[in-house]
């Protein structure tokens, strides 16, 4: 006999109960409060040189990371480069969320041209190399935070779009929204109260999973040089300021804690993405072992 | 049967692991390493006119001189020069002993010939303005028809060059000796010169110079050998190889023994010195300035020349200096290549509440100035936009590659670039190629002042009346600060250690001693 005793029955306390999860998201949300709400607190200034500190200076009680080739203050850059990295990673996940749902909701739910014209759009866009396409986009439109923003947000919508036009695709016919639409309910109510909330949850699951990827194209992006405008810094292009053998081999502390930063962010943005795909699904009968 | 199958196969084995193994150097071999390839071996065919084409074919042809680092002159194609009537020419007695590659002797007929083709209109050459200083030619290069060139062959050793102003030779060889390179023309008889270019000749040179050509792989190794014949002595090894790679793989690839040498004379930053002398690669220190940094400034979009002076004292030419050349170098007041003939009393301080008064003066609106770097230079772009929200100064950066920089300069896109050139010892070096119609970059509206000032340095020979005019020009230039000398940098040489009696410095000029290289 099955048992279903252990399993919570909201998607709320299901998360709450995968550890892996929790520690993922309470990492993030600390890491977001540090990046935030540090220079303020400390009067950290990312953009001025501390001429008496000189340039590559080690880490000393003044700075605690040390300053860069321009010598300013590397902690204050690492704390202001992530709110510009997490702002692009989020944002442009938001963008992407925001036009790919309504997307493949229209295409999985009218089919015919809809869905002829949007698959093969996301078809199309899908068919170019991603960083490719990104950095040609981007070198078109001027390197800044807004049009990265932008760039990787528009162009990451067709995975999220497929995502809910497959789904829509099996609710669309499914006897309770036959139902609704014989009882006279408009189609964007159809949309909006029955399919959107049948087929959301595996979106939910790929939004961090959207916020990793564009944080790793952002540092990609600053890393080949048409990233942010200097002097703005980002974790990608402080790793791309220690680029250089000399520091890498004798001055870690200018290039780890950017590349430690990116690498943690992506994993919590990941542990979430996995935690809320198995808190959503209720099919998901076993209780995760952690 | 299996046995020797096995037996076969284990000798299979063993040859192949045994070419995986490093491979035998050769020990008259020199491996040259760059970062960049040359872009042909025509030396009047270079679409980009680069230093790494000029260096390649320094190797392959002759030129007249050898010039060193300090601006003195040493005999090549050449063997004695001299001024002749009165200044407007130069007369060159050619070394008898050149050859070519194919045993043919370097007369005074092939230079002449040599110019005579490259100067003609139908002839498809790029960087023909190269001659434009000989008499006979336009602005561009090209021989006017109805007008004797100014390249004649006295007699079969002796050249004679006429120019249009009065020119020393040593203001001739320093400016334009790297860009004058004479060619085989006894095997171009019966060639149209517009199909001159066209020649499978020069995907196997014949020149006259150390090195002969072997092979190429286009854009990535050329395999040359030394030229037992050539006049200023046999190169002591056999075969120069050079291999284009990574920038970042040069001084790596010298401490692990995969190279001998790379251009330009083993240069390096104080930053990777470090790493060089701990990869036992001795490391000389330059004495000579190779490089000279300029702020250039959009004179249109910043026309008050008080403006112009007060960006000059609001940067901290120390800083940036420091921050680049990590103390190698020197900030200037004057574009003056320091260590040469001639001198400035101008010196520079930094001011940043004069710099206030001058923009006060030139009613400063608090317009937000456009300043271009490329993407290596970002950090000392950051710095400059520091120094100059100082003195109030808002600057946004905008990082582009080189030719955009300099197109967007020529456009007047862009307020202010940052850019850095080889030095000359010429005291024009800088100033005559930017002060004319045709490469006006500063946007300046009247170029009369310098360009009188300038014709008048160039009539006059030497000594104290020619320095009072290059004071007069510096202070001019000092007033209406056109353009922002930054400093002059040295820099260090990663010492091969396997080549001797290189001459490093020199090379920033595109010329290296080959002949004089010996494998230790």
């Amino acid at each position: 006999m099955e048992c279903h005793a252990y399993l919570p029955r909201s998607p709320r306390a299901r998360f709450r109960r995968d550890r892996r999860a929790m520690a993922c998201l309470i990492i993030l949300v600390l890491e977001l409060l540090l990046v935030f709400l540090l220079p303020p607190l400390l009067g950290l200034e990312p953009n001025i040189s501390d001429m008496e500190a000189g340039f590559w200076a080690s880490p000393s009680q003044e700075h605690w990371l040390g300053t860069d080739g321009e010598g300013r203050d590397l902690l204050a850059r690492l704390l202001c480069g992530g709110q510009v990295s997490l702002l692009i990673g989020l944002s442009a996940a938001a963008i992407s969320a925001a036009l790919g749902v309504p997307l493949g909701l229209l295409a999985g739910y009218r089919r015919g041209a809809w869905e002829f014209w949007i698959m093969r759009l996301a078809d199309i866009v899908q068919s170019f190399p991603s960083i490719v396409l990104v950095l040609c986009l981007v070198a078109l439109t001027g390197p800044s935070a807004l049009n990265i923003v932008l760039v990787l947000g528009l162009l990451g919508w067709t995975g999220i779009a497929r995502l809910v036009y497959g789904n829509t695709l099996t609710v669309r016919d499914q006897e309770y929204i036959v139902a609704v639409r014989a009882l006279g309910a408009s189609r964007s109510l159809i949309l909006r109260r029955n399919v959107l909330p049948n087929v959301i949850s595996p979106v939910w699951c790929s939004i961090p999973l959207r916020a990793g990827r564009a944080i790793l194209s952002e540092s990609s992006l600053s890393f080949l040089g048409v990233g942010i405008r200097t002097p703005q810094a980002s974790w990608g292009s402080l790793i791309k300021a220690a680029a250089d053998l000399t520091v890498l081999t004798g001055r870690p502390w200018a290039w780890l804690p950017p590349a430690a930063c990116i690498i943690l962010t992506v994993l919590c943005l990941a542990g979430i993405g996995d935690g809320l795909r198995d808190a959503l699904d209720t099919r998901n009968r076993r209780m995760p072992d952690r | 049967m299996k046995k020797l199958t096995a037996l076969f196969l284990s000798l299979a084995l063993l040859l192949t692991l045994a070419a995986c193994g490093p491979e035998g150097k050769a020990a008259d071999v020199v491996r040259y390493g760059m970062s960049n390839a040359w872009d042909t071996l025509m030396p009047y065919n270079s679409p980009s006119g680069s230093n790494y084409t000029r260096i390649v074919c320094d190797k392959i042809y002759d030129r007249l001189a050898y010039v060193h680092a300090d601006g003195s002159l040493d005999p090549r194609g050449a063997a004695s020069w001299e001024s002749a009537d009165d200044g407007m020419a130069v007369v060159f007695h050619l070394d008898e002993k050149a050859a070519f590659h194919d045993g043919t002797a370097v007369t005074a007929e092939h230079w002449a010939d040599t110019i005579a083709l490259m100067t003609n209109p139908d002839c498809p050459a790029l960087g023909r303005s190269v001659f434009n200083v000989l008499a006979g030619t336009d602005d561009n290069g090209a021989a006017i028809q109805g007008e004797a060139l100014g390249a004649e062959a006295v007699d079969e050793y002796t050249l004679k060059l006429t120019f249009k102003t009065p020119t020393t030779p040593e203001d001739f060889l320093l400016d334009r000796n790297r860009e004058f390179y004479v060619l085989p023309t006894h095997l171009l008889d019966g060639t149209a010169p517009s199909e001159v270019m066209d020649l499978e000749l020069w995907e196997a040179p014949v020149g006259s110079g150390p090195l002969k050509f072997v092979e190429e792989i286009p854009g990535s190794q050329l395999t040359l050998q030394a030229n037992p014949d050539y006049h200023l002595g046999r190169p002591g090894f056999d075969t120069l190889v050079i291999t284009v790679m990574d920038k970042s793989n040069l001084l790596p690839s010298l401490m692990a023994g995969d190279l001998d040498y790379y251009a330009f004379g083993g240069n390096l930053s104080v930053e990777s010195a470090e790493t060089a002398r701990k990869g036992g690669i001795e490391v000389l220190e330059g004495t000579v300035p190779n490089s000279f940094y300029e702020l250039m400034l959009n004179n249109q979009t910043i026309s008050s020349s008080a403006i112009r002076r007060a960006i000059d004292l609001a940067l901290d030419k120390d800083a940036l200096c420091l921050h680049t050349a990590q103390g190698l170098g020197e900030p200037t007041a004057t574009d003056l290549t320091p260590g040469t003939e001639y001198t400035s009393s101008l010196t520079w301080n930094r001011d940043v509440e004069g710099a206030k008064a001058l923009l006060a003066e030139g009613g400063y609106d608090g317009s937000t100035y456009t300043l271009a770097c490329t993407s290596n230079r970002s950090g000392l772009a950051a710095l400059m936009q520091q120094q100059l929200a100082e003195a109030d100064i808002t600057v946004t950066i905008e990082t582009v590659d080189s030719a955009t920089l300099f197109s967007g300069m020529a456009d007047g896109k862009y307020d202010m670039a940052i850019a850095s050139h080889t030095p000359g010892a010429l005291p024009l070096w800088f100033t005559e190629s930017r002060f004319s119609e045709g490469n006006n970059i500063f946007h300046v509206s009247d170029l009369s002042p310098y360009t009188a000032l300038i014709a008048q340095i160039k009539a006059t020979s030497g000594g104290a009346e020619r320095q009072a005019l290059v004071d007069q020009l510096q202070e001019l230039l000092a007033q209406e600060r056109p353009f922002i000398p930054l400093w002059f940098g040295r820099t260090l040489h990663a010492q091969s250690p396997t080549v001797d009696n290189i001459d490093y410095p020199s090379s920033s000029f595109s010329n290296e001693n080959v002949w004089e290289w010996t494998l230790k």
